[in-house]
């Protein structure tokens, strides 16, 4: 009689255990709501030209350009979960003219979306002059931003003011550092 | 309770700590084929015989994410995740019998060899936390720039197969029993992904503000699933015909080797240890496997200027940059054929046996079965693609009656430090049943749990000799 008492209390046990098993406080639709908001930085253009660029055939060239095609500005991923981007442009000029630099962003049909632009001061004795330009896209320029398939780079030298022209000797260099950086913010729930 | 029933399905961990020198269960021997064995015979009940499952996250729980609490669901996860190493894991193993017997055979009266054979089915699943994975894609590099995110943290495996097999066992004298137990592996599906390398760092460039540096060398290894996947006709009833064909050798085979035994230094001490699992299995069939290999450093894309008329302008200069990109991140798919080892188990167990009970009842084989209370510690280790897994348990066993008996266990895991488990094994009349669950403390909220285990099975027992 004891034994047996004992066997179904032991059975008891474990149906108790299974029956009060459970999960509380728990509430999976909260992953709904996941929200991660990456930064990323990436490297864009670079160059560093010497004063010979704007001098061709013997002349003095004004105006440099070239152009750039990026296809990762309206990848559906970007264009999905950007939320603001930064444009870091550094010039470092060791010539002896004032520049101006012009980015213009073009759509797949070549029209212009976006432009902004900054100038270098002229450097006298070769030193190194600085300058930088930040461009933020949000909103409306950032919708403008997502549509860019083509960056165009364009380099105005501006006249001096002793009136001297640049030769294939002339000393000195045009540096250009660039970088974006993308702030994401990837929402499940859309 | 329906949960609790998924529970109870999933729930058998690759550490049978419960299990394991539990002899009136017969299939202790499927752990230890040199486990003493106390019965003249057995019919696992088909299908029924022997349930396990197992899940187990190390260092998380499904509470510390989706606890209801108020807090913002973001900040939950983020601090799981920063909480959360490399070598933190996510595991799934479970087994299921469709059919298992044994038979004792030897001359004389004492039969002291033992035959069993059966066969299981064997789903497994083991994830390493992808830490540098994630933590790119919480933070993005603008914060970490110089850091170098290894990408060999995608470190995953998985697999379903049915395992054929056939063990003797041999009571050579009152103090050593030995056992053996081949396997006939049947792939049903595989992937492979541990032995990935690379990492992506984004460092001050030289000529440009940044320089982003890939060194890629991943690769995934599949089997099964292509066949399945590309099937034009999409009936399921074609696809299950095609995973019965695998799981009775239609598919990838491989050979392994259970060995153990038991040695009773005393009447009182006894040591038992078993390897498990050596083998591998041969991936030839539907083999499909996907590599990510190449190196790449990025500053930036550099204009030309060209003068009128002259050369290579940037857009053509972009081109060949993006196809660096696109050579990068081209995955190559190959049926390249694999071989796996299989992760060895091993278990070893040391045990003390007092309180001798003076009944009639019991005329064991194993000399230890006379005594009412066992106690000891039970090492548990397996191979894993970063480190082994270990658990260490201390347990007490206590025969209550001679058909009933039942076990505590004390186990230190990576998954916690409390996890108390509790089985028993009952024979009423020639039919055994016994269940073992894990983790008792935490059954009052199982979301709290890191890992939960539970085995249950039936069998037909012949002459059982603890009758």
């Amino acid at each position: 009689m004891f034994k047996c008492v004992l066997k179904y209390r032991i059975l008891l046990f474990f149906s108790v255990i299974c029956i009060t098993a459970c999960v509380s406080d728990i509430d999976f639709s909260q992953s709904e709501s996941l929200t991660i908001s990456p930064t990323l930085d990436a490297s864009v253009i670079y160059f560093d030209t010497p004063a010979s660029t704007f001098v061709g055939e013997g002349e003095e060239q004004t105006i440099v350009r070239d152009s750039v095609n990026v296809d990762v500005f309206t990848d559906a991923f970007i264009v999905d979960n950007v939320a603001k981007v930064l444009f870091l442009f550094e010039a470092t000029n060791t010539i002896n003219r004032n520049f101006q630099a012009q980015v213009d962003l073009l759509d797949q049909a070549n029209v212009l979306q976006h432009t902004f632009t900054f100038s270098v001061a002229a450097s006298l004795n070769q030193e190194e002059i600085l300058a930088e330009h930040l461009e933020i896209f949000e909103n409306q320029s950032l919708q403008a931003f997502k549509q860019t398939t083509k960056l165009v780079i364009t380099l105005t030298l501006m006249p001096s003011n002793d009136g001297s022209i640049l030769t294939e000797d002339s000393p000195g260099n045009l540096q250009f550092r660039s970088k974006a950086t993308f702030y994401l913010n990837i929402d499940s729930s859309t | 309770m329906l949960l609790l029933i998924t529970t109870c399905c999933v729930c058998f961990s690759q550490n049978k700590q419960l299990l394991y020198g539990f002899h009136d269960i017969p299939q202790t021997l499927l752990i230890n084929p040199g486990a003493p064995v106390a019965n003249d015979g057995y019919i696992g009940i088909p299908f029924l015989s022997h349930i396990h499952a197992n899940i187990g996250m190390s260092n998380l729980t499904i509470y510390d994410i989706f606890v209801d609490d108020g807090r913002d669901f973001n900040s939950k996860l983020k601090e799981a995740i920063y909480a959360m190493k490399d070598t933190d894991y996510f595991a799934v193993n479970q087994q299921l019998d469709l059919f298992s017997a044994g038979f004792a055979f030897g001359k004389g009266f004492e039969k002291n060899k033992y035959i069993s054979f059966g066969m299981y089915k064997e789903t497994n699943a083991f994830i390493y936390f992808p830490k540098d994975y994630a933590t790119l894609a919480y933070e993005g590099n603008h914060q970490n720039i110089n850091r170098i995110f290894d990408l060999s943290d995608l470190n995953l495996s998985g697999e379903m197969l049915a395992v054929f097999h056939l063990g003797f066992n041999k009571k050579v004298n009152k103090k050593l029993s030995y056992g053996l137990r081949g396997k006939i592996y049947s792939s049903i599906f595989n992937v492979n992904a541990t032995k990935n390398s690379g990492t992506f760092q984004t460092t001050v460039g030289e000529n440009n503000f940044l320089n982003h540096q890939f060194y890629l060398d991943l690769e995934v290894q599949t089997t099964g699933f292509k066949s399945l996947l590309d099937d034009e006709n999409s009936e399921l009833s074609n696809d299950i015909n095609t995973i019965m064909k695998r799981a009775f050798f239609g598919g990838n085979l491989g050979l392994g080797l259970d060995i153990g035994f038991t040695y009773n230094f005393t009447e009182q001490w006894v040591l038992e240890a078993s390897v498990q699992d050596v083998g591998f299995i041969n991936y030839k069939k539907d083999v499909e496997n996907f590599k990510l290999d190449g190196n790449l450093r990025f500053e930036g894309i550099n204009p030309l200027f060209p003068k009128s008329g002259e050369g290579q302008t940037a857009e053509e200069y972009w081109d060949a940059v993006e196809a660096d990109f696109e050579e990068l991140f081209k995955i190559d798919t190959t049926n390249t054929k694999y071989t796996l080892a299989k992760p060895i188990k091993f278990n070893a167990v040391l045990q003390y046996a007092f309180g001798k009970k003076n009944n009639k009842e019991c005329n064991c084989l194993a000399v230890q079965e006379a005594y009412k209370n066992r106690v000891g510690a039970h090492l548990f280790l397996m191979q894993r693609p970063r480190k082994p897994q270990a658990a260490l348990t201390a347990f007490y066993y206590r025969r209550l009656l001679s058909n009933l008996g039942i076990k505590t266990s004390y186990t230190l895991d990576s998954y916690s430090f409390s996890n108390v488990g509790m089985a028993l094994s009952a024979n009423i009349k020639n039919v055994n049943f016994y269940i073992a669950v894990d983790n008792l403390l935490k059954y009052k909220n199982l979301a709290k749990a890191q890992s939960v285990s539970l085995q249950l099975g039936f069998n037909y027992i012949f002459k059982s000799n603890e009758n």
